[in-house]
């Protein structure tokens, strides 16, 4: 009975895809052909180069480790420099760009104007030569009027004072 | 367990590990030289990818997983190393990285450890106009004979699609060669 079966099996039932034999042709033979023409590539490699290369990698290995050690060293030293050099930068800016503040009458202040002028010893020729003629006129020292508060402020300040009454 | 894994464990062990890392070096040396060679072209660029590669890859055996095949993960440094060596050149000459690759064959005539004929030298020239994966693709099966199973372990791609890539690869090789 079983034997009847396989008798009549005619097909394994197996697929190939659409085009294989024609496809698989021309790919063998392309590259049989290519083989026939050139088969190695002409690259060539020194006398003994695979004997030496790994002793040579080997050697590598050694000193990468060894160059790690070395860096961690110097990191100290590397930042405190750093940080001196940082710190002369700062004061060598500091002193030699003082900003673009110019030295005009205008930005002194009053009041070191006249700490400097009662300093100073001038005369009333000096004083006068200053001053114009406008300024000049008497009529300023009748015409402005003194207030009772400055006055009285004034007097206080007066040491001789005492002189003044009993005069 | 399998042989990987113990491999792995020896390689992540301090006791066993720089005995199983210069079993690794000499497993794997040789191939990942001829893949880096591949892509670079030069012997010297080629040597220096190779000593980087296996650098990065002792570093960063404590960090391997294990979710791909060890020789995977090594072919996969091998590779963005190189491609980074050859951008990092193209920078350097003001060329884009076709013409870097063109530029790097082209040299490859005065290259004394270039022992190419006429024939070879077109075919590297040939490979340098496909894509970048399909020159990847092409190098690994036709010079490295790397498996189409392991190929897509490194590549991350379908054996499928990685099939139907090199034969698109043998066919513009092949023209380009038969054109004059």
């Amino acid at each position: 009975m079983k034997q009847k079966k396989l008798d009549t099996i005619k097909t394994s039932r197996f697929k190939v895809p659409k085009d294989y034999f024609s496809q698989v042709e021309g790919q063998i033979r392309g590259e049989v052909h290519l083989k026939n023409k050139v088969k190695t590539s002409g690259f060539d490699v020194p006398d003994s180069y695979f004997e030496t290369i790994e002793n040579n990698i080997a050697k590598k290995l050694e000193d990468n480790k060894k160059v790690k050690v070395i860096f961690l060293f110097n990191w100290k030293k590397t930042i405190y420099s750093a940080a001196a050099i940082a710190a002369c930068l700062a004061l060598m800016f500091n002193l030699f760009y003082n900003g673009s503040e110019e030295l005009t009458f205008d930005s002194l202040e009053t009041a070191s104007i006249e700490n400097y002028l009662e300093q100073e010893d001038y005369t009333s020729y000096e004083l006068a030569a200053l001053l114009t003629e406008a300024e000049l006129n008497t009529n300023n020292f009748t015409d402005t009027e003194i207030s009772e508060e400055s006055l009285e402020d004034y007097l206080l300040e007066q040491s001789d004072l005492e002189d003044l009454i009993t005069q | 367990m399998d042989n990987e894994h113990l491999f792995i464990q020896r390689l992540t062990d301090p006791a066993t590990k720089e005995v199983a890392y210069r079993e690794l070096l000499s497993l794997y040396k040789e191939r990942l030289y001829w893949h880096i060679r591949h892509i670079v072209k030069s012997h010297d660029d080629a040597d220096d990818v190779l000593q980087n590669t296996f650098i990065k890859v002792y570093k960063n055996l404590d960090n391997f997983k294990g979710y791909s095949k060890l020789f995977s993960w090594m072919y996969r440094i091998a590779t963005n190393e190189s491609l980074t060596l050859i951008k990092k050149n193209a920078k350097h000459i003001h060329l884009n990285n076709e013409e870097t690759q063109d530029f790097l064959v082209n040299n490859l005539k005065a290259d004394v450890y270039f022992e190419g004929n006429e024939i070879q030298l077109k075919l590297q020239q040939a490979i340098v106009t496909l894509p970048e994966k399909q020159q990847l693709v092409f190098n690994m099966t036709y010079f490295q004979d790397i498996t189409y199973k392991n190929l897509s372990d490194i590549l991350e791609t379908s054996e499928g699609a990685l099939k139907a890539s090199y034969h698109i690869a043998v066919k513009k090789i092949e023209a380009f060669l038969t054109q004059d």
